[in-house]
C-alpha cells in the first residue's frame, strides 16, 4: 500500500499553480517522469514517486508504488476529497475509477503542463542557449575521428570527456527507444554493429546527446554515415531533412504546436516517420506535445524537436534541435546538422 | 599554378589561388589569443604583411577580427585565411558565418579544411566550400595536411580542385614529387612549420647562411620562395617580423636551392 508524503510548492511553481487555477482545477497529478522531475526536482530522492499532486494552495504530496494506489494517496494525503482534478498523462482505467469513486474527476491537463514545460521567461532562455552550446560540443566529439571499425566506446568516452570539459554533467537519460543503444549518461548511440561494438561504412550511425549544465538539458541529435550514402539511406536521409525543415518552418507565434507536426506528416507522405516536439524546462523533456494538442507556439517557448526516418534493416535517419521561438519563427540553437552527414 | 604574378607589397611575390592573388609571406597567429593576437596582427600589418593566417581551432578569430577592425589598410588590400575544423562536418556553414562575425569580414581570402575529416576526403564539406565560394562569401577554398589521393577524390567527386593545400613544408620534408603533383593540378603548396623539420644548425644551412650573412631560418624561407611555396611565419615580435618579411628580397642560386633540396628527409610519397 502506498504512503504519502507532503510538504509545501516552493515559489518556482507558483506560475504553474496559478495556471490550475485560472483553468478551475482543484489539483494537477503528475504520472509521467517529466512531469514528476518538474515539480519535485531532479534529486535522487524523487526519484521512486509514483505520483505526484500538486494542489492549487501549494501542497506538494508524492507517494510511490503502484500507480493506482499511489493516485489513492496523494489525493488523500493533499485533502482532495472532491473537485476537478488536470491529469497530464494517460491514465489507466483503474485509476478514474478509484478517483471517480472519492469524488474527484480526473480531466486532461496534457496541454497545460507542456506549456508550463516549455515557456521560458526571458531571464532563462541563455541558459538554454548555454546548454544546446554544451550539446554542439558532444557533437563535434562524436565527428571527431570518426571513422569505420571506431569503438563505439571510445567514441562515446570522447563524448562523454569534451562535454565534462565544456562544464556539462551528467544528463537525464533518454527513455526512448534505448534497446540496441549504447553510450554514456551524455549520449546515446546506436548503429554500431552489437557484435563487436564498431562502427560500419553502411549503417548510419545515430547520437542522442542529452547533457545537462547547471539543471538545464542540451537536447540534440544527428545521424552520420562512413560512406556515400546509398538509395534507401539517400533517401531516408532527403525526407528526414525535408520533413525536419518543414516541421521547423510550421513553428510560427499564434499557430498551434501540432500544426508543427502535421506539417512533418505532410512531407514524409507515405513513409513511415515519427515525430516529437518536447518542451525542455525543468532539467529534462517533458511528455511529447500529444496529437491534438491546442498549445499555440509564443515566442520564449523552448522546444526539443525530434524526428525519425527508419531506413529498413538498418535502423534509421533521426535528427533533433533544441529550438527557441521567436517573433520570426524557429531558431535552432545547438546547430547540429537537420540533414544525414555522409563522411566519404 | 601561376607563381610568377606581380609582387605585391613590400616585393612580397604572390601566387594565384583561384583568381585571388595570395602573397607567398603570411603572418600565421597560432598559438596567439586575445590582446597579444589583436597586436601583432597589427604590428604585422604595419611592417607590410598583407596574408593573415588563422583557424577556427585558434580560438584567436575575434581577436584577429579586432585587429582587422583597427588597421587603416582597406579590406581589399588583405588577405584572410581561416580553416574548419574536421570536427564541424555538418556544421560548415555555421562554422564559417561565426568566422565571418569574428573576424568581421564579409568574406574571405581562402577557406581551408584544415585536415581531412576522419581521414576522409571530406567530399560533403567540399561542396559546402564549392557552395559558399559561389555564393561570393569566400574568393578561394582549399585544404590543408591533404595528399595528392585525397585531393583527387575530391576532384573526381566534384570537379574542383582545392585552390590551395597547406602543409608541414620544409627543407626536411622537401618531395618534389609532391611538389610537382601539386603544380600540375594547380594548386598552391603553403607551408605550415617551415621549420619544424628542420635542424637549422645542419652544415648545409649554416654554410649557406653565413655566405649570404643571413639566419638559417631566413634561408629556409627564401628556399620556399625560390620553389615558389607560400609560407605562413609567426612572431610577436616586430624585429623578427620584419626579419621573416625581408626574406622575399633574397634570392638563392640554383646550386644553393639544389643543397637544400638535398636534405629532404622525406623517406616515402605522401
Amino acid at each position: 500500500m502506498a504512503t504519502a508524503a507532503t510538504r509545501q510548492a516552493g515559489a518556482g511553481l507558483d506560475r504553474l499553480r496559478g495556471q490550475l487555477d485560472k483553468a478551475g482545477f482543484t489539483a494537477l497529478l503528475l504520472t509521467s517522469p517529466g512531469g514528476r522531475r518538474y515539480v519535485l526536482g531532479a534529486a535522487p530522492v524523487h526519484a521512486d514517486a509514483t505520483a505526484v499532486l500538486l494542489t492549487t494552495d501549494g501542497t506538494v504530496a508524492t507517494a510511490v508504488g503502484d500507480l493506482s494506489a499511489a493516485v489513492d494517496a496523494v489525493l488523500r494525503a493533499a485533502g482532495v476529497a472532491d473537485g476537478v482534478v488536470g491529469a497530464e498523462a494517460d491514465l489507466p482505467w483503474e485509476v478514474f475509477g478509484q478517483a471517480g469513486g472519492s469524488g474527484v474527476r480526473l480531466r486532461p491537463a496534457a496541454d497545460l503542463v507542456f506549456a508550463e514545460l516549455a515557456c521560458c521567461q526571458p531571464d532563462e532562455l541563455p541558459a538554454f542557449a548555454a546548454a544546446a552550446e554544451v550539446t554542439a560540443v558532444g557533437y563535434t566529439a562524436v565527428m571527431d575521428h570518426l571513422h569505420v571499425g571506431m569503438d563505439v566506446r571510445e567514441l562515446s568516452g570522447n563524448v562523454d570527456r569534451s562535454i565534462r570539459r565544456a562544464g556539462g554533467l551528467l544528463g537525464w537519460y533518454d527513455p526512448y527507444g534505448a534497446a540496441g543503444a549504447a553510450g554514456s549518461d551524455l549520449v546515446t548511440v546506436r548503429g554500431h554493429d552489437p557484435g563487436t561494438a564498431r562502427l560500419t561504412a553502411t549503417t548510419p550511425l545515430r547520437y542522442v546527446l542529452h547533457p545537462l549544465l547547471n539543471g538545464v538539458a542540451g537536447y540534440a541529435a544527428a545521424t552520420a554515415v562512413l560512406s556515400r550514402a546509398d538509395g534507401p539511406l539517400r533517401t531516408a536521409g532527403d525526407t528526414c531533412a525535408a520533413a525536419t525543415a518543414a516541421l521547423l518552418a510550421a513553428l510560427r507565434p499564434g499557430a498551434p504546436l501540432r500544426e508543427g507536426c502535421a506539417a512533418f506528416e505532410r512531407e514524409t507522405g507515405e513513409h513511415p516517420a515519427a515525430c516529437r516536439i518536447v518542451g525542455l524546462r525543468g532539467g529534462g523533456a517533458s511528455p511529447p506535445l500529444p496529437p491534438d494538442s491546442a498549445v499555440i507556439a509564443e515566442p520564449g517557448m523552448v522546444l526539443g524537436v525530434r524526428t525519425e526516418v527508419p531506413v529498413p534493416g538498418r535502423g534509421a535517419v533521426e535528427l533533433a534541435e533544441t529550438v527557441v521561438v521567436t517573433a520570426s519563427g524557429a531558431e535552432p540553437r545547438a546547430g547540429t546538422p537537420l540533414r544525414l552527414v555522409e563522411l566519404y | 599554378m601561376d607563381t610568377t604574378l606581380p609582387s605585391g607589397a613590400n616585393g612580397v611575390p604572390t601566387a594565384d589561388a583561384g583568381g585571388r592573388a595570395m602573397p607567398l609571406i603570411g603572418f600565421g597567429t597560432h598559438p596567439m589569443r586575445g590582446d597579444q593576437a589583436t597586436e601583432a596582427v597589427l604590428t604585422a600589418l604595419s611592417v607590410g604583411y598583407r596574408l593573415v593566417d588563422t583557424a577556427t581551432r585558434y580560438r584567436n578569430e575575434a581577436a584577429v577580427g579586432a585587429a582587422l577592425a583597427a588597421t587603416d589598410l582597406p579590406r581589399s588590400d588583405l588577405f584572410v585565411t581561416t580553416k574548419m575544423p574536421p570536427d564541424q562536418v555538418g556544421r560548415e556553414r555555421l562554422t564559417l558565418e561565426r568566422s565571418l562575425a569574428a573576424l568581421g569580414c564579409d568574406y574571405l581570402d581562402l577557406w581551408l579544411i584544415h585536415w581531412p575529416p576522419g581521414g576522409y576526403p571530406g567530399v560533403t564539406s567540399w561542396r559546402e566550400f564549392v557552395r559558399a565560394r559561389e555564393e561570393g562569401l569566400v574568393r578561394a577554398i582549399g585544404v590543408s595536411n591533404y595528399s595528392v589521393a585525397l585531393i583527387d577524390a575530391l576532384h573526381e567527386e566534384t570537379g574542383v580542385y582545392p585552390a590551395v593545400n597547406q602543409v608541414q613544408w620544409g627543407p626536411g620534408d622537401h618531395d618534389p614529387d609532391f611538389a610537382e603533383a601539386m603544380r600540375r593540378r594547380g594548386v598552391v603548396l603553403s607551408a605550415h612549420s617551415p621549420l619544424r623539420s628542420t635542424d637549422l644548425d645542419h652544415p648545409v644551412l649554416v654554410d649557406i647562411a653565413r655566405r649570404y650573412d643571413r639566419s638559417a631560418r631566413d634561408i629556409v624561407l627564401a628556399w620556399n620562395l625560390c620553389h615558389r611555396v607560400a609560407v605562413t611565419v609567426k612572431s610577436a615580435h616586430r624585429d623578427r617580423m620584419e626579419r621573416n618579411l625581408s626574406a622575399a628580397g633574397l634570392t638563392l642560386s640554383p646550386a644553393d636551392v639544389e643543397a637544400i633540396d638535398g636534405l629532404s628527409m622525406a623517406m616515402t610519397a605522401r
